[in-house]
């Protein structure tokens, strides 16, 4: 039941997982585990940041992708699950911002579609981040003062 | 690093800086227990929950005194049926009764019609009376029967 201007609720249902959420989520695991192990970083990355901030990135790919697929694998907790999608969508957002920037500004507009790719994924994340705070947000405190 | 790294550094770092609180927020946070649902649950739901739950009460209370008001109406159609039931044999004894009495009236009234006619005989005597109509017998307490 809800009222207008009252507090959203929150539907957990079944099938809630997007499969381009999913496939990001498993893309940004691969790549972080690639780039963490030793596999050659982009260029963009390695022409503009420094070695040990290019390790950082990567492992934040590293822990975006498992803390999404935790969270994805989460059944009996939703709200649990919730929380570490929203982790995971936070600490992957911040991952590819920094790909964005390198991206730009080694490459300019020949970057776009990379760019443009990377920024879209990112802004997705953030999204996603926000839609789990609000809402379970509003579950914590009833849409009233607390 | 230029400027431009710099940034993306900052923010990088800010956004990956609010993931771990939300991850750390979801290992660490408890569950709510029904205790802390009742205690987040808004003003105006607790109000409506309270008149749901005395709306329930007041319509019980209804419930039951028309229950007892139909169950004194049908001591009350008990008690008239009897009533009724006991006028009719009343009634059934009192002609019976009736019965009776106008028979042993008739028998009086034709005993009387005789004792007159024999009365009137021109034959007869106070001898002959009195053995056609003997003395009943002396009741218990020695008074005519």
């Amino acid at each position: 039941m809800t009222q207008p201007g009252g507090p959203r609720p929150v539907v957990i249902v079944t099938g809630r997982h997007r499969p381009h959420q999913v496939l990001f989520v498993g893309l940004s695991f691969v790549l972080g585990m690639a780039y963490t192990v030793g596999a050659p970083p982009p260029q963009s990355l390695a022409a503009l940041m420094p070695a040990w901030l290019v390790h950082v990135w990567a492992i934040g790919l590293l822990a975006s992708g498992v803390l999404g697929g935790v969270s994805l694998a989460i059944a009996d907790r939703p709200e649990r699950g919730l929380w570490l999608e929203a982790a995971a969508m936070l600490i992957g957002a911040g991952a590819l911002v920094v790909a964005l920037v390198a991206i730009f500004v080694f490459a300019g507009w020949r970057g776009l579609f990379g760019a443009g790719i990377t920024a879209a994924w990112a802004g997705a994340n953030l999204w996603r981040a926000w839609q789990i705070r609000r809402d379970l947000t509003a579950v914590e405190y009833g849409g009233g003062a607390r | 690093m230029s400027a431009w790294a710099s940034i993306a550094q900052t923010v990088g770092g800010l956004l990956t800086g609010g993931g771990a609180v939300a991850a750390v927020n979801a290992v660490a946070k408890r569950r709510v227990t029904k205790a802390d649902v009742v205690d987040r649950l808004s003003d105006a739901q607790l109000k409506w929950v309270g008149e749901f739950q005395e709306d329930a009460k007041s319509a019980r209370a209804e419930a039951a005194d028309a229950r007892r008001e139909a169950a004194d109406a049908r001591r009350e159609a008990a008690d008239t049926r009897r009533e009724v039931a006991d006028a009719r044999r009343e009634t059934v004894e009192a002609q019976r009764q009736m019965a009776v009495l106008r028979e042993q009236v008739d028998a009086l009234s034709e005993r009387l019609h005789g004792l007159i006619q024999m009365i009137h005989e021109p034959a007869m005597t106070i001898e002959r009376l009195r053995v056609v109509i003997p003395l009943p017998p002396p009741s218990a307490n020695g008074r005519p029967g």
